[in-house]
């Protein structure tokens, strides 16, 4: 299934053939792997680089630990924020215990966004920002 | 060059594509086009590599073990350093970014025992210690890519 849906006029009864089992049985599977939340969706997955968005910022922050779920749910909220995280600092090394990732087409747009949440959100922990500079690989992962 | 009908097609079909025998033909009739070219501006658009596939995203947290690493190697051990953790089957993204920490993995696995096996292998074939940041918790509710 990760190597995505066949492009032809019964994709899913295609699918049910090299499954050994009927069209019905595949598009019930993928209904309840949503319902479940095992998919976090289900559709067209775009290569956000090819498109000309080239400017891709891991921007993470250090917010003090009793604020973190009122400052992520606000920072997921804003627009140019596609991804959210809580995750562990790892002292002394890595102080930064929120991510956020953040797409544009140029650069200074990405930074200008990030000015733009800080002022907004009132932010003003100390933060980083990560452009990825080179993608080594990117693909479905394989559990199986 | 895309026109208005591949930009629908990249758009508003991210989240909610169909579920029906006939997708594309559905999609067609929504969009006031033929099933046929509505197969060929996918397979194009896929030729083309502006979509990687139609499918699902996974939720990793539920469907196995997965968690984001980083690694700073030297800029001339990068090149190396980042081939070795691509050849981990478990190693789904890799990205080089401007920074200290330099290299970007998210390692899934089908438990946790693997997953910090590949870890502990991959530490221990390019001799530096990684940071380990698993998802605590997810703020975001992925409604797909916004593009226009």
């Amino acid at each position: 299934m990760q190597d995505g849906l066949p492009v032809c006029p019964r994709p899913y009864a295609e699918l049910a053939k090299q499954m050994a089992c009927t069209e019905k049985d595949v598009i019930s599977a993928i209904n309840n792997l949503k319902d479940s939340s095992f998919f976090r969706r289900f559709g067209v997955i775009v290569k956000h680089r090819r498109l000309g968005y080239d400017a891709n910022a891991m921007v993470v922050w250090d917010i003090a630990d009793e604020l973190v779920e009122v400052v992520g749910e606000k920072l997921a909220a804003e627009a140019a924020v596609t991804l959210c995280y809580q995750r562990p600092r790892n002292l002394p090394h890595w102080p930064y215990n929120l991510f956020t990732m953040l797409h544009g087409k140029e650069r200074a747009v990405v930074i200008s966004k990030i000015d733009g949440i800080r002022q907004r959100l009132g932010i003003d922990s100390n933060y980083d920002v990560l452009f990825s500079t080179k993608c080594f690989k990117q693909r479905g992962a394989q559990y199986f | 060059m895309l026109d208005d009908i591949d930009q629908k097609l990249l758009e508003s079909y991210q989240r909610d594509f169909p579920l029906t025998e006939s997708p594309y033909r559905d999609i067609g009739s929504h969009l006031g086009i033929a099933e046929a070219e509505v197969l060929e501006r996918f397979q194009r658009l896929q030729d083309e590599g502006f979509v990687s596939r139609i499918g699902p995203l996974l939720n990793h947290e539920k469907a196995g073990a997965s968690t984001l690493v980083a690694i700073a190697v030297p800029e001339d051990a990068v090149e190396s350093s980042a081939q070795l953790i691509n050849s981990y089957a478990e190693v789904n993204h890799n990205y080089l970014r401007e920074h200290r920490y330099n290299l970007w993995f998210v390692v899934t696995a089908r438990d946790k025992v693997r997953m910090h096996e590949v870890i502990a292998e991959i530490e221990h074939r390019i001799g530096i210690d990684a940071l380990v940041l698993p998802m605590e918790k997810n703020f975001y509710i992925d409604l797909g890519f916004r593009l226009w």
